[in-house]
């Protein structure tokens, strides 16, 4: 719009101008001479057209009558001819010319160069000449008001292109237009003065001129070149985001055309004066952002193994081979960043890269890597050991305390951003710990910077109660298991290093003198620092979760049940015993040894209480079909009490058993734990046959059914009946009683009676009928309803209560002694820190204990704080 | 190999490994100490003697216990609880831990500021000896004390002498302290 309206103003202007020359010679007002008045005909102000009137007058004036008068006409003929010739146009056609530039040769002329040498020199030529005026000032001036008034005008139409290129191009052909317009009058004035004066005034007005252009830029067009010139800069220093899609020979060629443009840029900024103050200080904005953009763009995510940098770690003399990714970077900033600055500011002239500067800006590479890579560090963490090349990166630039703290820092805040909350699977926390370890080992072999974030993840552990539970199962997988399957639920990572020989290298203390690759201790190591060598990843995990102690009776009760279940081998238990011996010594897993004895011995000795018992008298005849583990009771962990009635049969072949074992083992007695171990029922129903292998307990509940107490009527139970009948625990019968409605051989009538499906067909029917009665509920509970014996323990065995009595002692020896009243949390303190097996309740459990012993008088709780009742 | 020396290393005061160590950072001679005291407190819970009790002090340090005795039927001190604490050495048990009545007490082989007289806690002392049995030794002192070596001459003389007039004294110089 703007554009065709000035085109179409500039087009009627110069129609205009054709039949009236209006602009051809402006005469400047105060310059006109004022000794006389117009002649007639003449406006006044008006053109002074060549008439013949002129020139009498002009005659008249310089005639010699009048010395002073004739000096200064001549003086101001002289200036009005400068002027005139020199003046510039007084509007401007379009944005990118001012009209032809009169033709030098045309100003040939004697008249003009005569009038010239006049203006300039006054002094000596027209001595008598009072009011004379410095042309050169004259000529600034004039274009000082000329740029304000009609290029400034154009300047604002080009800032309103929309497209940013377009804003810089028509800005920079008019800023170019407008020099050599006026350049070309300051040329004409300097033709006729000597060569330094000449160079001098040149100087000046170029300097003015650049001050009135670099003071009126505006922001748009600041903004259209910090777009244009970063474009090309991005292109030449071969961001990746730039130079996408292309390759090779089609990616040189395009660096080249924007070094060439780049280069043209500079030239005419530096021409037309942009190349100021503002300009600097975008570029250097510019090179900056560059980069840190190259550097996010080129590095981020770029962790793989750098190959020939440092093939096995424990070598901290190589840690001055630079990674990979430093010496890109490093060449980079040498080759392009430095290059390019170096050619952009030999333009400027008065700014010089110095080589030292290249070195800073090196310097200010690596460390915004090295923050680029602090900031990926979790994700390198989880990501190892495919992002080797990053901890490389990482080791070679973090360096100082500061960047060692930030790393620290900013690493911790992304754990417990992303690790520490309960959406993360115990599993996934473990996982990433392993990965913290065998990474920060990489970085940095002193382990301050692991031992700095790990506290907050260690604390995290405890909290989770599944975290020792899944170290020890998945230290007793076997290595042969299925990879993929297994890593769904455990560890697998720990088997490996299990048996990785690096992780038992010995740990002394005083051996440092023999070492060679010996390092002082970092200056950011705790007061209790101690150099470690080996990552010993297990050794650091178990630590992470308590005591050796509570991690050993997990193994303890977790070995246990393994040794109970229906496994035949034991090799992989037994290796991996002897492993942990080798770590916690033998001493304190003497029992696992003795778990193991025991499920040895007990096999030989099934063997020959069997061989016993047919020889014995009358019992040939019968089946013989018990078989038992024998457990030495005080190694074994606390395998929980559940008695119930057995079935006579069994009973019986328990008795005998018993007779024989102790008379094989005169000292030792026999008590069955009969809620462990499996039996096999099979079952004849009168359409269907089942045989299972199932537990105990659930085999005696069924039993029951086929007693003969029913004498032909179909076996009923009510659940209290049974419950009586086997004394058996409440939780376990529901449990089994479950287990075989789930198998379709137990069903439940409306009368909350229990009862043997003898045909599928009677089953379904009556399903369907009570579904049919009761929508909604079905009698098919789902199975994971079923409470999982385990947890079922609602009784408390002999050890348990021994246990609560020696932690009562506890409390009442602390009462007493310590101080008369105490909060909750500090008793469980004090337990934690004074029992030396570790006190495995959580501060709820032991408040539901204190909670049992204020309720029987024992205690009372008083402002949060509990004291002893006297008596 | 001892994990439990490292991993208290690095890890802030407070923290159950840390605190659980107690006093881990003396070195190896601290180490044993804390075992045989963490031992002998075990086997004071679980098989406690009647009258007697000790436990270590309420900041968790194990090297300062504090206990209690109670007065013997049949002395002039039945029915009076004495409180008194046990500071252990960096050798204990090869040196008797220092004891003291915190409860003011009226007794001839204790002075007025709760020092003891008693063979077995100076040169007596064998490490066979434990914090139950010098608790039971003293227990016994209250009943049968040793005039030949008073440290309080006047209550020697009294207990000889006028029972009454002892029992009076005991009884005006007992005083419940609390320790808060």
């Amino acid at each position: 719009m703007m554009t065709t309206e000035t085109r179409w103003n500039a087009g009627k202007r110069r129609v205009f101008q054709s039949v009236f020359q209006t602009a051809v010679s402006q005469p400047t007002p105060y310059s006109t001479p004022s000794v006389r008045f117009t002649e007639q005909s003449q406006a006044f102000g008006g053109p002074l057209a060549h008439t013949p009137q002129k020139r009498a007058a002009a005659a008249y004036l310089s005639s010699p009558v009048n010395p002073h008068a004739s000096d200064q006409t001549r003086f101001d003929r002289s200036w009005h001819i400068v002027t005139s010739r020199i003046a510039l146009p007084p509007s401007v056609a379009a944005e990118d010319s001012f009209g032809p530039l009169p033709n030098s040769q045309e100003a040939e002329d004697e008249d003009f160069d005569d009038a010239l040498r006049d203006v300039l020199d006054p002094g000596s030529r027209l001595p008598l000449a009072d009011d004379t005026e410095d042309v050169l000032s004259w000529h600034t001036q004039q274009v000082r008001l000329h740029f304000v008034s009609h290029v400034l005008p154009l300047l604002a139409v080009c800032d309103t292109y929309t497209d940013q290129a377009q804003v810089l191009l028509g800005s920079m052909r008019t800023l170019e237009a407008a020099h050599r317009q006026y350049l070309f009058g300051l040329s004409l004035i300097i033709r006729a003065i000597d060569q330094t004066e000449a160079d001098q005034a040149l100087k000046k007005f170029r300097r003015d001129l650049h001050a009135i252009v670099g003071n009126s830029v505006s922001s748009s067009l600041m903004d259209a070149l910090r777009t244009v010139l970063g474009q090309l800069m991005t292109v030449i220093l071969g961001l990746p985001s730039a130079l996408r899609g292309s390759h090779g020979e089609q990616k040189r060629s395009k660096i080249q055309e924007a070094r060439r443009e780049m280069t043209q840029l500079v030239e005419s900024l530096c021409k037309i004066g942009l190349a100021g103050e503002r300009f600097q200080i975008l570029f250097a904005e510019l090179l900056n952002n560059i980069m840190a953009t190259y550097i996010y763009e080129t590095f981020a995510g770029r962790w793989g193994p750098s190959g020939d940098v440092i093939p096995k770690a424990h070598a901290p003399e190589h840690a001055s081979a630079q990674p990979r990714c430093i010496r890109e970077l490093s060449s980079w900033v040498e080759d392009n960043y430095g290059r390019m600055a170096v050619e952009v500011t030999n333009h400027l002239g008065n700014v010089q890269v110095a080589w030292a500067d290249v070195e800073k800006w090196k310097e200010i590479a690596v460390g915004r890597l090295a923050s680029l890579r602090i900031s990926e560090l979790f994700d390198i963490v989880i990501s190892w050991p495919d992002s080797e090349g990053g901890i490389n990166d990482l080791r070679y630039t973090v360096t100082t305390p500061q960047r060692r703290l930030q790393l620290t820092d900013a690493f911790s805040t992304a754990l417990q951003k992303r690790l520490l909350h309960s959406g993360r699977s115990t599993l996934d926390i473990l996982r990433t710990y392993i990965s913290m370890i065998k990474t920060f080992q990489r970085l940095d072999h002193s382990r301050v910077l692991l031992d700095r974030v790990a506290y907050s993840l260690q604390l995290y552990l405890c909290t989770r109660e599944d975290t020792v539970r899944i170290i020890v199962t998945s230290l007793l997988t076997s290595p042969k298991e299925d990879r993929l399957e297994a890593r769904k639920t455990k560890l697998v990572e720990l088997v490996e290093l299990l048996h990785e020989p690096d992780q038992y290298r010995s740990e002394r203390q005083d051996d440092d003198w023999d070492d060679l690759t010996w390092v002082p201790a970092p200056v950011d190591a705790g007061a209790n620092y101690k150099r470690r060598k080996s990552e010993d990843v297990i050794g650091t995990l178990i630590g992470a979760v308590g005591s050796p102690e509570v991690f050993i009776k997990e193994f303890q009760s977790i070995i246990g049940e393994r040794l109970l279940s229906e496994q035949t081998g034991y090799e992989q238990e037994i290796g991996v015993l002897s492993l942990l011996k080798k770590r916690f010594g033998e001493s304190s897993l003497q029992s696992c040894d003795v778990m193991i004895k025991d499920i040895q011995d007990s096999r030989r000795l099934d063997g020959v209480i069997h061989r016993g018992a047919m020889n014995h008298p009358g019992r040939g005849q019968r089946d013989w079909t018990i078989h038992t583990k024998i457990l030495s009771r005080l190694f074994w962990p606390d395998m929980g009490d559940e008695p119930f009635v057995v079935p006579s049969s069994v009973g019986d072949m328990q008795k005998s058993y018993e007779n024989i074992f102790e008379h094989l083992k005169p000292s030792r007695k026999l008590r069955w734990l009969n809620h462990l171990g499996q039996a096999t029922v099979e079952l004849e129903l009168e359409d269907r046959s089942i045989s299972e292998v199932v537990r105990t307990y659930e085999a005696a509940v069924i039993n029951a059914f086929s007693e003969d107490v029913f004498k032909g009527r179909a076996p009923t139970w009510t659940f209290e009946e049974i419950w009586q009948h086997l004394q058996i625990d409440e939780d376990l019968l529901a449990a089994a009683l479950q287990f075989w409605v789930d198998k379709m051989v137990l069903r439940k009538l409306p009368s909350e009676e229990y009862t043997v499906i003898e045909r599928l067909a009677d089953a379904e029917q009556h399903a369907a009928a009570s579904a049919s009665n009761a929508p909604g509920s079905t009698q098919i509970a789902p199975h994971d309803n079923a409470p999982s014996p385990r947890k079922a323990k609602s009784g408390m065995s002999e050890k348990e209560k021994a246990q609560r009595q020696v932690y009562w002692q506890f409390i009442v020896g602390m009462l007493t002694n310590s101080s008369s009243q105490m909060p909750l949390g500090q008793i469980s303190m004090m337990m934690k820190m004074l029992i030396a097996d570790g006190f495995p309740w959580s501060n709820e459990e032991l408040q539901e204990f204190l909670a049992d012993k204020v309720a029987e008088g024992e205690m009372e709780l008083a402002g949060g704080k509990y004291k002893l009742v006297r008596k | 190999m001892d994990f439990s020396t490292e991993n208290s290393q690095n890890s802030a005061p407070g923290s159950v490994q840390a605190a659980k160590l107690g006093g881990s950072r003396k070195g190896p001679d601290a180490q044993s100490v804390t075992k045989r005291l963490q031992t002998e407190l075990m086997q004071l819970m679980t098989s406690p003697a009647p009258g007697v009790s000790a436990f270590p002090g309420a900041d968790g340090n194990l090297m300062t216990w504090a206990a209690t005795i109670e007065g013997p039927d049949d002395t002039p001190y039945s029915g009076l609880t004495f409180k008194l604490s046990f500071a252990f050495p960096n050798n204990y048990p090869y040196a008797p831990p220092t004891v003291l009545f915190k409860t003011p007490i009226y007794h001839p082989n204790v002075d007025f500021s709760g020092r003891i007289c008693l063979d077995i806690l100076k040169d007596k002392w064998t490490a066979a000896y434990n914090i139950q049995t010098v608790l039971l030794s003293l227990q016994s002192l209250l009943g049968e004390p040793n005039n030949a070596s008073p440290l309080n001459g006047e209550a020697a003389e009294l207990w000889d002498k006028d029972a009454e007039e002892f029992k009076r004294k005991v009884l005006g110089r007992h005083r419940d302290v609390d320790d808060d």
